[in-house]
This record gives C-alpha cells, sequence and structure tokens, in this order.
C-alpha cells in the first residue's frame, strides 16, 4: 500500500502542519483513515493528503549555510529577548507585577536581569511611548 | 416524556444491537491486518457503543447508571438480533456485516426519527453524521477487497442474509422497501451480489447461541464484584 502524509490546518489559522502518515490502497481510503487516524477529536478544521511519492526532497546539500557566512543569520532570540523586556518595562510603568514566563527572562528588578539591554534604547521611554 | 412500546422497542433493539456489534468490532482491536484499520474499527467500534448509551439515556431517563444496563441487566431482557451475536471471524465476515450493518443502520434512525421527533431527531442527526462515515469506510473498504476476493465476501454475504431481516424490526412496509433497496444497492457498489430472498423481520424476543459468548465477554469484569464503582 502507498504510504500518504496527513497535514492538519486548524481552525481559522492557514498554514498547514505535518501531523503523520498513513499507509491506504489509494486516495479515497487515505482520506477516511486520515480522519480516523489524526483528527477524531478535531485536532484540525482542514486536511491535506498527499501521497509520499508525490513529494519533492531538496538535496539537503542544497541547503547548507556557506561556510563562515554570518550576516543574515537570524535564529529569532534577540527580537524575542527584546519584546520581552518591552513588556516588562511597560508592567514596571503601570505598576503591574509581571509574572516570570517559563523558561524565558527573569522579571524586572530581578537579581539576575543583566545590566545592560541588548538593545540600545531607552527602555522606559519606549514602554510609555507604547501606552 | 413517554415513549409508545413501539417506539420504546424500536430504538432499545437498536441500542442493543449497537453495543453488541461495538463489542464484536472491538475484538479485532490490535488484530487487523494494518494499523490503520486497527483504528478505524477502534473508532467505529466506539462510534456505535456510544449510540447505544444515547439512546439508553432516552428510554431509560430512571436509570442513570448506564454501565449497569449493560454489565447487570439479565439476558433475557436483551433486544439485539442473531446478526450483531455472531462472532465477528473471519475478518471478512466482519468487515460484510459491518457494511450490512450500517446501510441500514441510517435507515433505522430515520424510522426512529419519524415515529418521535422530539426523542430521536437530534440523535439520529448526531448518528447520521457518524454514519456516513462508517458507510463510506465499509464500501471503500469491501469494495476493494470484494475485487481480488469476491468469493470469499460473497459467501459470507450469503451466509449472513438470512439474519438481515431483524434489522427492519418495526418498521412500515415503506421504510423495509427503502431500506432494502439502498442495501441491495450499495452491496451492489461493493462488488456484491444481495441474496434473491426478501430478508423477513423477526421479533427478536429469543436470543442466538452466540450472545452467550459475547454477553459473558461484557459482563464478566463487572461480575467479579457487582458492588464496586467505577
Amino acid at each position: 500500500m502507498p504510504t500518504y502524509e496527513v497535514f492538519l490546518s486548524e481552525d481559522g489559522r492557514e498554514s498547514f502542519r505535518h501531523a503523520g502518515a498513513l499507509d491506504a490502497p489509494d486516495e479515497e481510503m487515505a482520506v477516511l483513515y486520515a480522519r480516523e487516524t489524526y483528527v477524531r477529536r478535531g485536532e484540525g478544521s482542514r486536511a491535506w493528503v498527499v501521497a509520499r511519492a508525490h513529494i519533492v526532497e531538496v538535496d539537503p546539500s542544497d541547503l547548507a549555510v556557506t561556510a563562515g557566512r554570518t550576516q543574515g543569520r537570524n535564529d529569532g532570540k534577540k527580537i524575542a529577548e527584546r519584546r520581552q523586556d518591552r513588556r516588562a518595562a511597560a508592567a514596571v510603568v503601570v505598576g503591574r507585577e509581571v509574572a516570570p514566563i517559563p523558561g524565558g527572562n527573569p522579571p524586572p528588578n530581578d537579581a539576575g536581569r543583566r545590566s545592560a539591554p541588548i538593545y540600545g534604547g531607552n527602555l522606559s521611554r519606549d514602554a510609555s511611548a507604547q501606552q | 416524556m413517554t415513549l409508545g412500546d413501539d417506539v420504546l422497542a424500536m430504538a432499545l433493539a437498536l441500542a442493543d444491537d449497537e453495543l453488541v456489534i461495538g463489542h464484536r468490532h472491538s475484538e479485532w482491536l490490535g488484530l487487523s491486518p494494518f494499523l490503520e484499520e486497527d483504528l478505524a474499527t477502534a473508532s467505529i467500534a466506539q462510534d456505535e457503543m456510544g449510540h447505544a448509551r444515547a439512546i439508553y439515556a432516552v428510554v431509560w431517563p430512571d436509570r442513570p447508571d448506564r454501565d449497569a444496563l449493560v454489565t447487570l441487566r439479565p439476558p433475557a431482557e436483551w433486544r439485539c438480533c442473531a446478526l450483531v451475536e455472531g462472532d465477528a471471524q473471519p475478518w471478512e465476515r466482519h468487515l460484510v456485516r459491518h457494511l450490512v450493518y450500517d446501510i441500514v443502520e441510517g435507515h433505522r434512525w430515520s424510522a426512529l426519527a419519524a415515529r418521535d421527533h422530539v426523542a430521536f431527531g437530534a440523535l439520529a442527526a448526531r448518528a447520521g453524521h457518524e454514519e456516513g462515515w462508517h458507510r463510506r469506510h465499509a464500501i471503500g473498504l469491501t469494495g476493494r477487497l470484494a475485487v481480488v476476493h469476491a468469493s470469499r465476501m460473497q459467501a459470507q454475504l450469503d451466509d449472513l442474509w438470512p439474519m438481515v431481516g431483524d434489522l427492519l424490526t418495526g418498521m412500515t412496509e415503506s421504510e423495509r422497501d427503502r431500506a432494502l433497496d439502498d442495501l441491495v444497492t450499495t452491496l451492489d457498489e461493493a462488488g456484491l451480489v444481495a441474496p434473491a430472498t426478501t430478508p423477513v423481520p423477526g421479533d427478536r424476543t429469543t436470543r442466538s447461541a452466540a450472545f452467550a459468548d459475547v454477553y459473558q465477554s461484557f459482563t464478566e469484569v463487572a461480575a467479579l464484584d457487582p458492588s464496586a464503582t467505577w
């Protein structure tokens, strides 16, 4: 039996995520099995079933970043830190405690907080400007 | 809410059939030829047992312990039929029965809803949605298997056919005709030929020999300690 890959999109979301694979005699049965295997409890409001044989894989060597290249790399960490700092600063301005974000930055005024913000701007001013 | 005796009898017959065929389906869990079919069978079995539970709630609103209705009800009070009571071996027998049963099931819900829309209208609509999937699954799988194993599938249908009549118990003549027309057409779609004899509805007052086996199976744990709270 051919293998099919199943992708689901949650209600209201445009993007599909990979849910898993299944074997079925053909497309029609694959659709039925996709429902019973991956969407029995409403895990998605839309589903794609794609024959694995129809997937074109890009050669991994075509994806390797040029050795030594540093510009244009962004893993999102700095932006996430900046956003959390701003949120914490805004909370101080309005006199509200902020619960620590699990696994994220410590709350403001915590002893472990780094001394200099990674972003050189004036956080308090930025925060008041947001209000 | 007061239901007429004929409606109660039809409802209980459907509920008991659902419960028992659900158990029989579940005998294939972990044993189906491939994983996807295992999951589909489990899902269908749960749907059917869910329907039974929902009907019991309508039939016996004053008996909230639904489990007791299954595990503590004496065999003489059951109204299921021979078609669902029989064991589920071999696999093609289970599949052909699933096909036949689920085609007629939709008609049984419609008949119930037609008798008492207040009590069964919403339930029938919900069950009908699930039954649509069961039908597609049964037609899809038996149809594909009948291409290569026509004689094995047909032999099971021929053997099960005399028991099909009980699925029509309580229906009017036109309801029966509609259900049988659908059954014959759908079997044809799935590559099977309905035998020429017209199934005759029985009165469901007696249980077949196979009932003792399935009854023992779904009551044995509760029987260990009838006073236990689950």
